[in-house]
């Protein structure tokens, strides 16, 4: 990969995740091309505060397993051998519960009579944008309903520019989605809530990215000295540089303000100068 | 027995707060932390583990080399590009490997098993309110859809066992499998809504979610300005959901995690009476 790709992780949800990456988006954009990919694709909120102009969207689709009613003998197979417990029997027929179906495609090659093929059916949608500063916006978006997030994250993931620099706005959490868009990164920022459920759970992520070798940087938002002590005594004990603290200021999420409006614009470029360096 | 699932779309909104002090106020009842990839509940609620067990969560696909030939047919075949070949070599990415069994079925010379593994922990944690159940999901894993369907059903029985009236289930951000996972069968929501455009853009989603599960839904805006709550009203209006006020930015909250305590301990007869009535009403409707 030659381009830099830095994902935006937390761990706990509501730690400003989404505001320090479209800060960091518009700190790079004063000197470089730059795309702001909103990979949370289960509550995507990026466009709120960067307000892009939207251009196209498309759908995202997915491969779900569809039975052929009169070709299938009941016989059941399938529905026992099915990783997922996505299918059942009812009234003697093979039944496809697409919001457990992972798509695998066991069932069609399981079945001796062919009565079970994938067909793609939308999950979710792509939606593309330019802001004013010029970032190029790219957001996936999970439709209610649909449970496979992941499959909406991969899809935008592979729709940025090979070439091109890109914030990636990740999930909260630490588990697969959050996982795939570390792993398609080549640097990650762990935005900190300095408080004991924030430290407990970025915890949690700093040890998903072990996993991984990734180098990895510290911001703590809406710090505070006895947070910021919790932040900077496990920092220490992982070996990860904390790069800046945010200070509480209502101004930075303030959709009506561009980052020279925060008055915190030499705060975000420091951040993204620091992990361009990390990452090179 | 009911359960109530306490969610708000976006994280960091206060669902955990609040779950902890719906459930110190709440007699009989048992706790569920369903936010396994991120569980803090046990953080408010001075839990202490009574059990603790490992949890098999997925499979994954293991190679016997002395019997592959490194043909590629499995590789062609996953639909999660989780098989690769090196030379003839067959390497399983752990990490990308669903667990389908599509490899094993395809391997026409038996070189592959699917092997269960463990995706994280679970405990269950005593508490000066009651029982707590919470888990762990090793960090990066998969399943946790499968995870908190687990919990949850661990819950009830533990529940019925103990005589509990009542379940309150702290909720996963999000819409995802995990959402989805801790909404079905539930018997209502509480709708935890976090201030400003993406508080309401992320508990309008669930709100949908939970709607397209028939389940009733109660919201209550928290932290939030007077037009967070107006807003908060009218999305509860025009959804079919019943809203529950507002509650207001309390530095309480902020003590109580500091202390790890549920926020009751600490906030002011005003802010206790409004998480009571919170409660009661919730509980009545339920």
């Amino acid at each position: 990969m030659s381009a830099c790709r830095i994902a935006v992780l937390s761990g706990k949800g509501g730690a400003g995740k989404t505001t320090v990456a479209v800060r960091l988006a518009q700190a790079a954009a004063s000197s470089q091309r730059i795309w702001l990919l909103d990979a949370d694709a289960e509550e995507p909120n990026g466009a709120l505060l960067l307000r892009p102009t939207l251009g196209d969207s498309h759908p995202i689709e997915a491969e779900t397993a569809v039975v052929n009613l009169d070709a299938c003998t009941g016989c059941g197979e399938c529905v026992e051998r099915c990783g997922f417990q996505a299918l059942s029997l009812i009234a003697g027929k093979a039944k496809v519960s697409p919001s457990l179906c992972h798509g695998c495609g066991l069932c069609v090659r399981l079945c001796t009579r062919h009565a079970i093929k994938t067909q793609s059916h939308p999950i979710g949608t792509m939606v593309r944008g330019k802001s004013i500063e010029g970032i190029s916006f790219l957001e996936g978006r999970l439709d209610v309903g649909q449970p496979r997030a992941t499959e909406v994250i991969k899809q935008s993931l592979d729709a940025l520019i090979e070439n091109e620099d890109a914030v990636v706005d990740g999930p909260p959490g630490c588990a697969c989605s959050a996982m795939l868009v570390s792993r398609r990164a080549n640097c990650c920022l762990l935005v900190a809530q300095p408080t004991p459920m924030g430290v407990h759970d970025l915890e949690l992520a700093v040890e998903m990215l072990g996993r991984l070798s990734i180098p990895t940087g510290i911001v703590i938002n809406r710090s505070t000295a006895r947070g910021d002590a919790l932040v900077e005594t496990l920092a220490r004990s992982k070996g990860i540089p904390v790069l800046v603290r945010i200070p509480e200021d209502d101004r930075i999420g303030d959709a009506t303000q561009s980052l020279e409006g925060t008055g915190h614009q030499a705060l975000f470029r420091k951040l993204w100068q620091d992990l361009k360096e990390m990452e090179a | 027995m009911k359960e109530i699932v306490v969610l708000s779309g976006k994280g960091g909104a206060g669902k955990t707060s609040i779950t902890a002090a719906m459930f110190a106020l709440t007699p009989h009842s048992l706790a569920v932390d369903a936010d396994v990839d991120a569980a803090d509940l046990a953080l408010l609620t001075g839990a202490s583990t009574i059990r603790n067990d490992i949890f098999m969560g997925r499979k994954i696909a293991v190679v016997d080399a002395t019997r592959c030939n490194g043909c590629g047919r499995c590789e062609r075949k996953c639909a999660f590009g989780a098989l690769s070949l090196e030379g003839r070599k067959l390497v399983v990415d752990t990490m990308s490997c669903e667990g389908c069994g599509v490899c094993e079925l395809m391997c026409p010379r038996g070189a592959i098993h699917m092997q269960p593994i463990s995706i994280g922990t679970w405990q269950h944690a005593a508490t000066p309110f009651g029982r707590l159940l919470h888990a762990r999901l090793l960090p990066g894993e998969e399943n946790s859809g499968k995870f908190v369907a687990f919990l949850r059903k661990d819950g009830r029985s533990k529940a019925k066992a103990l005589g509990c009236d009542w379940i309150w289930t702290d909720g996963p951000p999000g819409i995802g499998c995990a959402a989805i996972s801790s909404l079905s069968g539930a018997d209502r929501v509480l709708l935890v809504v976090a201030p400003g455009e993406s508080g309401l853009h992320d508990a309008r989603r669930s709100l949908e979610l939970a709607n397209q599960f028939r389940i009733p839904v109660d919201v209550v805006s928290n932290r939030g300005k007077d037009e967070d709550a107006v807003a908060v009203e009218a999305m509860a209006a025009s959804m079919g959901a019943r809203s529950l006020g507002a509650i207001p930015r309390d530095e309480a909250f902020v003590e109580a995690e500091f202390a790890g305590k549920p926020v009751l301990s600490f906030a002011s007869e005003d802010l206790k009476q409004q998480l009571e009535t919170l409660c009661k009403k919730v509980l009545e409707a339920a």
